[in-house]
């Protein structure tokens, strides 16, 4: 009887277990914010031959920014 | 940016390397620039990273690798002076050039799915770079997309895995690439692995996978590591289509790789998201494997020796002597 009150009590105060995190809370948790794909915004062209066309059109220089990985896709 | 120029972005390996009109533009436009940074760069590195400003004629108006908001805009300002004063000859683009590839692309039938690093929580006093955003993209090959539609699961829905996305997985992209370009996995740096995959849903031509695996990944010496789970789940309709993919890998990271230092001390939470994409951007840049290589050979067949990805650059295999 004395064990069985003892557990009672104990299991009543007894935090409730949270929730493990879904799949995609965990996912979600990785990806960027908005303020880190700001430079996303600019409307990056992804093929060098049509963007010097487009330059020759509309008289403009191109911007071209090159690293190990290209920059809208690999760190 | 976007009323000045005609912005574009590209990658080193690709305008170096990989024969292609836009290859041999860039070089030739790239050796005309009398800056003094970028033929140090260059002769330090053979690294032509950075920005350039150009005209369609390949006329260079300068080039910076400064990521410093303050002297890009001044970098920005002089070479559009210089391209006022100096513009451009008129030039014409062949049909050639506009209809050559300027990337390795994926394959035709595969999906593609961004992946995206970071680590956490953060010691204090860290290296700045350790704050960011790893990313990089995952490609799952046409018959491995087949293969999930239809493999047949047994009576507990048990299903295995495709190998070669396993281990693409694990070597290529259980990684930390939070501070840059990484070292890959060779395939003897995969000490442990065990990958558990469940059918549970077959539905109106559309069915769903869900996959657990383990991993414990080393270099040789041990200077440098990642111990954790990754759990994930493909849906695939159709023979061979990608519904989603989402994954989220977890662990503990530690050391610092040829191009990736100043990592946190000691080991470190890594986490690692998946999730599929349909942007313009994941058509055409490739995993950072495939680029770092100019082809896809091992990160198809991830099964062969990793040598190629050691330092971020293709290395050539060492010349076989013929015993006598």
């Amino acid at each position: 009887m004395f064990s069985a009150v003892v557990a009672l009590l104990l299991t009543g105060t007894q935090k409730p277990q949270a929730k493990p995190p879904t799949l995609d809370a965990l996912v979600k948790k990785t990806l960027p914010r908005p303020e880190e794909e700001k430079w996303l915004k600019v409307p990056w062209r992804t093929h060098l031959m049509r963007a010097r066309q487009e330059a020759v059109k509309a008289g403009k220089p191109i911007f071209l920014w090159i690293m190990v990985g290209n920059p809208q896709g690999c760190t | 940016m976007k009323n000045e120029f005609i912005p574009v972005t590209g990658n080193t390996q690709e305008l170096q390397f990989r024969p292609s009109p836009s290859q041999k533009w860039f070089t030739a436009a790239m050796n005309r620039d009398e800056n003094a940074t970028h033929k140090k760069q260059m002769a330090s590195s053979m690294d032509p990273q950075g920005m350039y400003i150009l005209g369609p004629d390949g006329k260079n108006y300068g080039f910076t690798n400064d990521h410093y908001p303050e002297d890009i805009q001044k970098f920005i300002n002089t070479c559009l002076a210089k391209y006022k004063a100096d513009p451009p000859k008129p030039v014409t683009i062949t049909a050639e050039e506009l209809n050559s590839s300027f990337s390795k692309q994926p394959p035709k039938g595969a999906a593609v799915v961004r992946v995206y690093a970071r680590i956490w929580p953060l010691p204090e006093h860290c290296w700045g770079l350790n704050h960011g955003v790893g990313r990089d993209f995952l490609w799952l090959y046409p018959e491995e997309l087949m293969y999930l539609a239809t493999v047949k699961a047994d009576a507990n829905g048990v299903v295995k895995m495709p190998a070669a996305l396993s281990q693409r997985l694990l070597r290529f992209h259980l990684l930390d690439d939070v501070r840059g370009t990484p070292d890959m996995w060779r395939p003897s740096e995969i000490r442990k692995h065990a990958f558990n995959a469940r059918l549970i849903a077959d539905a109106n031509g559309e069915r769903t996978i869900k996959f657990y695996g383990k991993f414990d990944l080393k270099t040789g010496s041990g200077g440098r590591g990642f111990v954790g789970t990754i759990q994930g789940e493909i849906g695939v309709k159709g023979n061979s289509e990608l519904a989603h993919f989402k994954a989220y890998a977890d662990g503990k990271a530690w050391g610092r790789g040829t191009y990736t230092p100043f990592p946190p001390d000691g080991k470190y939470g890594l986490h690692i998201g998946f999730v599929d994409a349909h942007d313009e951007a994941s058509q055409v840049v490739p995993p950072e494997a495939v680029s770092t290589a100019n082809n896809d050979m091992d990160y198809h067949n991830p099964f062969v020796s990793g040598d190629r990805f050691r330092g971020g650059v293709t290395k050539r295999p060492k010349k076989q002597t013929a015993r006598k």
